[in-house]
């Protein structure tokens, strides 16, 4: 059984179909990357996976499970995380509430009367798994700082760090690479290979930065006009002759 | 039967009151002493000095209606400088210290101020367009105040003057329109009111007063206006195919405007009574549309003939200052007139409580004919002995008093009477 | 049938004023992102001005109508988009609201001011004749004023429909509003074209103005506010962005409204209730079921990231050593002041402040729901209300004690509150200030008029509780009281904000996408904020009331709604100093204004009214910017003088200075 396993889903804005029939799987730790050219329904599929967007027909399975009509939130809290490709983070918030936050949001130990009587100071145990993740992203020294005043690159590092702490079986990666110049992309790389590592998790990277999915991932699907045009192995699917033309070939 | 409902009401609410809360005390407050100084009379009196007798009012200078309550102030100036000018009272001026804006219904408030701030004697004028709330703070120090009593929260109290016959009963029964419809011979009586609590019992009030009275029937009855309602076709409709030959409302000038235009859009033929309809600009503005309705007034009317010497003397000092002669300006002068009144039959050695006391002492008390006489003994309490009008008709956007002979501008009934009298007596 | 063609004929010019307000509306919308609660403010200042120039000053009708709508309006939009609006494009739709709030509190009052005291009567319209009747198929008749209201309302929607249909100027005005920075790239002047935009819609609301002004009997902002509330529905059903569908909504809306005046028995008690009420009604329906609004998320700029973030609280850039030091001055000076208020004060000051107390404890449930949930909330007056009626009716008709009552009052505006959360954050950014609008104009119309609620004409007193040994009918043991209530929900306030409940709405309010993606139940937490904040509100209320000594419909009427928001937004909305500050502001400044100053207390609306314009520029409020500004002044010297300690103590390493959080940090390599 498949961690993750998208069948034949579809999904049509005002009679254009934007995805036709994609399936697409993740298995357990495992790193898969997808790629297309711009226009080819990556987003679209991402939001369909994280429940932004009701797909037409198809289902999504998570753990054998059906999540299709599942909320965003009840998504995450089986195991899904997700990074932004636009950087969306708590604005006014240190980088160590966010951590915090997700914690509590994974375990759902936040209560009202808590708040009401002033227990809501963090625990031992819980900055002891805060201070972890921000020792694993290289975060310490910013800890305390509101996000507003970091780098793009070490926002995204937060973000990361944010999807980490609700102890995600499976990390969705949009565009990590966006913004961030040829140094950060590969210093954050080798953070998040480090981070696979350690942890297990899977991920499934939405790229249009070849070398950084060939680089990272070890399975490749590529969508082009909302059709899946080729699975497989990453260096398979990158020798294509069809994945060539369609993506490869525009960067020629 | 109403009166009896009522004071079992009032005698829960204290039983409840009693039971778990803090009465309504009326120790609170208590630091109002500090003013006066020495004089050199022995009245030793907040507001009241050597030579001064300080007054201070509250009226809505600001409101959404933008109606010209600040007038009122100018009316008790006009009054006090009728008063100094021929030496004061006991030695001293009477002067209206401050003129305090209640800001849409922060009276309570302003009250407050005006008694712990700008030490006053008395309070005078007072005109609200929203609730009085500010008699709570006058009610809990005893202190005397004139004005004009639109509102709910004058009833009661001994020591609140209202300007207006009696207290304000808001939804009683009333010899009043009765009267009218069956002078002027109507038959079929309409209705309108906003669906706001006190238009609304003015609503129920003029049906149950054509019940007591039938002089005529109420052949349409609606509630469910709201502010701002420009458009009355529907209602003039229906008004027209039940035969409505007499309209009354409990609404403003905007309201009486639009409907009188669509009664004539619909070629209706009939008479309307104006409640706030006392006011000549708006008259002469639209003469067309008020020409043959009715305004019924509480004081004598500007047009008396001849004036009642009241007004001849409000002319006066009015005219002095180049003051607006107003409805609002006359309640204020008729404010201060009352306060003047209880001043001198209190004496020399006022007080607060004997100038309260004076006046409720008084059973004909007219302000030099201004208003009809006033029987203090029992104008706190919503029934009094007579119910007094003064009737102007509106023709070609000037007001006619009728129904009046010369120097006795009211027309009385008995209040609340079994059946209402062949007769109306003038005074 | 008859009888049902004849209402819906004599609906239609009924409807053509709805439709016009709510072409106004859909027009300022589309072509500037702002909901323009302040439409009625400027037609008011057009109707004034015509008032002037026509019957104060004599001149003719055509002059004086082309004068107001085709100068003195249009000048009003510029001087706006120019002063204002120009700031706010990008910013999220509830700023764009928060200021025409400002605007709608502000503009009136300065109008009145200028126009004077006394009454505008005798404004005669733009048709030949106002007093002209027209018949139509033999039965209906019309009369100037509606005839120009039917032809003027008409020709605008054709123009308009060209206008945004054919060129290039509508097109770009549109454009504006969805991206401002992309319409540039574009090679658009936005600056230029967002002037028009809004020279256009003011000229729209000058002609609504001059046209409605004949309908009152005397010139008042009243009239234009409550047609305005009542027009919300057509630009609703209008989904905000359509004319046409604006033009239809109003006169369905107005045909409505005759349909319920002729059907329903007019002297009944559903009558009474529904049919004022019915234009809220439909407004809240249309929020809840009319597709297109449902869920609906308004136009945010692709580029709008690009901005900087919102500063955080002065609070949070400061050292703990000015933080300890702030705190300690904090608590010398309310002790000082509480001693000078209990022994040294006034009666009246007494009152006052114990006024000022109360509206503090108000005011924090707006810092909970906009503070803390970043929604604009319409209605907190409405909660208070609740609280205040609740109060009153169970101490003194059902006669239970009176701090009970307070509290039971508090739950039930708190239970309300949860409950119109459930259906109403379906919606997004205004559509929500809308239905708490809508909610609070329906409370207020079928309600408070009832007997057992609002009091009917008699308010219901409220009776001071006796705690202990402690008569609270004295007035320094209620203030004390007050104050212990305003510690207690201030520490909550506080508690809240820290603990989870804080963290989740401030996630959400940084971006709700991200805090789903980590499990955060957004309608759950937005929930708890709507009940908390309305509880507190409920709670304010029956304090209010208690102070009183009466539950006074009065102190609840829903346009104090605006002013709330308004007052606290200009302090500042995420601090509970900032609310305390607005209870002062709220209850003293115009008494400083009035007694001090010696100018009209109008002044205090104005005031407010301006600074909440400077909402999408300091979105933590104007106050709270200052003190940012302040706090920087001192933290500069306080780091200056630690600068000169350190120096002349050379044995010590300078490395214990954190990086100022306003620099952004380098990135790790």
């Amino acid at each position: 059984m498949s961690l993750l396993e998208a069948r034949d889903v579809t999904k049509r804005f005002s009679g254009i179909t934007a995805l036709d029939d994609v399936s697409l799987t993740v298995e357990d730790g495992e790193a898969v990357g997808l790629i297309g050219p711009n226009g080819a329904g990556k987003t679209t599929f991402f939001n369909c996976l994280l429940g932004l967007l009701k797909p037409e027909a198809g289902e999504v399975l998570f753990d054998g499970k059906d999540i299709t009509r599942y909320p965003v939130y009840r998504r995450a809290r089986l195991g899904f995380a997700r990074t932004f490709q636009r950087i969306e983070l708590f604005t006014g918030m240190t980088v160590r509430d966010h951590l915090l936050v997700a914690e509590r949001a994974r375990l759902g130990t936040g209560r009202f009367w808590k708040d009401v009587l002033n227990l809501s100071k963090p625990t031992v145990d819980e900055n002891e798994r805060t201070d972890r993740t921000l020792t694993l992203l290289g975060l310490e020294d910013v800890a305390e700082s509101p996000v507003e005043a970091l780098s793009l690159g070490r926002a995204r590092l937060v973000e990361v760090g944010r999807a980490l702490m609700t102890e995600p079986k499976l990390l969705l990666l949009d565009e990590p690479s966006s913004g961030l110049d040829a140094h950060e992309t590969e210093s954050l790389a080798e953070t998040l290979r480090a981070v696979q590592a350690e942890r297990g998790t899977a991920v499934l990277l939405v790229e249009h930065d070849v070398e950084f999915v060939r680089s990272f991932s070890t399975r490749l699907s590529v969508l082009d006009f909302g059709h899946l045009i080729a699975a497989g192995p990453t260096a398979d699917v990158l020798a294509d002759d069809a994945v060539r033309r369609a993506y490869l070939g525009e960067r020629v | 039967m109403r009166v009896r409902l009522i004071a079992v009401l009032a005698v829960l609410t204290l039983v409840a009151m009693a039971c778990s809360n803090a009465s309504d005390t009326k120790k609170s407050g208590s630091t109002s002493t500090t003013g006066g100084g020495a004089s050199s009379s022995t009245v030793d009196q907040p507001g009241v000095t050597k030579d001064t007798i300080r007054v201070g009012g509250v009226a809505s200078k600001t409101n959404l209606l933008n109606g010209p309550y600040a007038s009122s102030f100018d009316g008790v100036n006009a009054y006090f400088d009728m008063v100094n000018s021929q030496g004061g009272i006991y030695g001293r001026k009477l002067q209206l210290v401050s003129e305090r804006d209640d800001q849409m219904g922060q009276n309570q408030q302003q009250v407050e101020a005006l008694l712990a701030q700008d030490n006053v004697f008395a309070v005078a004028p007072i005109a609200t367009i929203l609730a009085f709330s500010g008699a709570k703070p006058l009610v809990d120090q005893n202190v005397p105040a004139f004005g004009w009593n639109i509102n709910d929260e004058w009833t009661g109290a001994k020591n609140l003057f209202g300007s207006n016959a009696g207290a304000l009963c808001n939804g009683c029964v009333s010899t009043t329109l009765p009267f009218l419809a069956k002078r002027l011979g109507k038959k079929k009586i309409g209705v309108l009111a906003y669906n706001v609590s006190n238009s609304a019992q003015c609503a129920d009030g003029v049906k149950k007063s054509f019940d007591a009275y039938p002089t005529a029937t109420v052949g349409f009855l609606s509630k469910s206006l709201s502010f701002g309602v420009t458009d009355f076709s529907v209602e003039v409709g229906k008004m027209k195919d039940a035969g409505v030959d007499f309209v009354t409302t409990c609404m403003d000038t905007t309201a009486t405007l639009n409907l009188a235009k669509e009664m004539r859009k619909q070629g209706m033929k009939a008479t309307q009574y104006l409640p706030n309809g006392y006011d000549a600009g708006l008259i002469s503005a639209n003469k067309d549309f008020f020409q043959g309705d009715y305004v019924g007034l509480q004081f004598a009317p500007f047009q008396s003939q001849p004036p009642p010497p009241g007004l001849v003397q409000f002319n006066k000092w009015m005219d002095k200052k180049g003051y607006t002669k107003n409805e609002t300006a006359m309640h204020g002068w008729i404010s201060a007139a009352q306060l003047y009144t209880g001043l001198k039959l209190a004496g020399p050695q006022f007080t607060r409580q004997k100038v309260i006391d004076a006046l409720n002492k008084l059973t004909d008390y007219t302000a030099d004919g201004l208003i009809s006489p006033r029987n203090w003994t029992k104008e706190h309490n919503i029934t009094h002995d007579q119910a007094c009008t003064a009737w102007l008709k509106v023709e070609n956007g000037k007001f006619v008093p009728v129904f009046a002979v010369p120097n006795k501008p009211f027309v009385c009934l008995p209040d609340q009477p079994k059946t209402l009298p062949a007769k109306a007596t003038n005074v | 049938m008859q009888e049902l063609i004849r209402y819906v004929i004599l609906g239609i010019p009924v409807g053509c004023v709805f439709a016009l307000v709510a072409v106004s509306l859909v027009l300022t919308y589309k072509t500037s992102g702002v909901f323009n609660l302040a439409f009625g403010a400027q037609a008011f200042l057009a109707a004034a001005v015509y008032y002037d120039v026509h019957v104060r000053h004599g001149w003719p009708i055509i002059p004086a109508f082309v004068f107001v709508v085709f100068v003195i309006s249009p000048l009003l939009g510029f001087v706006l988009d120019r002063g204002v609006f120009r700031y706010l494009r990008g910013v999220s739709p509830i700023a764009k609201l928060v200021s025409a709030l400002g605007l709608a509190v502000a503009l009136p009052q300065i109008i009145q001011i200028w126009l004077g005291p006394g009454q505008a009567f005798g404004i005669t319209g733009i048709w030949w004749d106002d007093n002209a009747l027209y018949r139509f198929f033999g039965d209906y008749t019309l009369d100037g004023r509606q005839m120009a209201i039917l032809v003027s309302t008409v020709v605008a929607v054709l123009a308009l429909v060209a206008l945004f249909r054919w060129t290039a100027i509508g097109l770009q005005m549109r454009a504006v509003v969805e991206s401002p920075r992309l319409t540039e790239l574009a090679g658009v002047n936005a600056d230029r074209s967002s002037s028009a935009a809004w020279m256009l819609s003011s000229a729209m609301a000058g002609l609504a103005g001059v046209l409605l002004a004949p309908f009152s009997a005397s010139l008042n902002v009243g009239d234009f506010t409550t047609l305005l509330v009542s027009a919300i529905a057509a630009a609703a059903f209008a989904r905000l962005t359509n004319i046409p569908m604006a033009l239809l909504g109003g006169i369905l809306l107005g045909i409505a409204q005759q349909l319920l005046a002729g059907y329903l028995p007019p002297a009944s008690l559903i009558a009474k209730d529904l049919k004022p009420s019915m234009p809220f009604v439909v407004l809240f329906l249309l929020l809840l079921f009319w597709p297109g609004l449902r869920n609906r998320r308004e136009v945010t700029d692709p580029l709008s990231g690009a901005d900087p973030p919102p500063p955080s609280l002065a609070s949070a850039s400061r050292s703990a050593m000015l933080t300890r030091s702030t705190h300690i001055f904090g608590v010398v000076f309310v002790a000082f002041m509480v001693y000078v208020i209990l022994f040294r004060a006034d009666a009246f000051w007494l009152s006052l402040l114990t006024g000022t107390l109360v509206y503090s404890v108000i005011f924090l449930s707006i810092t909970v729901i906009t503070g803390m949930g970043g929604q604009i909330s319409l209605c907190q007056v409405t909660f208070a209300a609740i609280g205040g009626f609740t109060t009153a009716q169970l101490a003194t008709a059902v006669g239970l004690n009176v701090l009970v009552g307070m509290l039971a009052g508090a739950v039930l505006a708190a239970a309300v509150g949860a409950l119109l959360a459930i259906p109403v954050l379906r919606l997004a950014g205004i559509y929500l200030s809308l239905a708490t609008l809508a909610f609070a104009l329906m409370f207020e119309n079928v309600l408070v008029p009832v007997g057992w609620i609002g009091g009917g004409i008699k308010r219901v007193n409220v009776p001071r509780p006796i705690i202990g040994p402690f008569d609270l009918s004295n007035n320094k043991s209620f203030f004390v009281f007050c104050l212990i209530v305003l510690v207690l929900v201030s520490m909550l306030v506080i508690f809240v904000r820290r603990g989870t409940t804080g963290h989740y709405l401030d996630a959400l309010r940084g971006s709700e996408t991200a805090a789903q993606s980590i499990g955060i139940n957004p309608a759950k937490a937005k929930i708890v904020a709507f009940a908390l904040s309305a509880g507190i509100a409920g709670l304010g209320g029956g304090l209010l009331s208690m102070k009183n000594g009466i539950a006074n419909p009065d102190d609840f009427r829903f346009e104090l709604g605006f002013v709330f928001v308004v007052v606290v937004v200009s302090t500042a909305a995420r601090t509970v100093e900032g609310a305390i500050n607005a209870g002062a502001a709220f209850t003293i400044l115009p008494v400083i204004l009035s007694d001090w100053l010696g100018v009209s207390s109008t002044w205090a609306f104005i005031l407010f009214g301006l600074g909440a314009i400077q909402y999408a520029r300091h979105p933590e409020g104007t106050l709270e910017a200052g003190k940012r500004q302040s706090l920087a002044f001192f933290q500069r010297q306080y780091d200056r003088l630690a600068a000169r300690r350190a120096r002349s103590a050379p044995d010590q390493s300078g490395d214990g200075q954190s990086p100022s959080p306003s620099q952004p940090l380098a990135v790790k390599s």
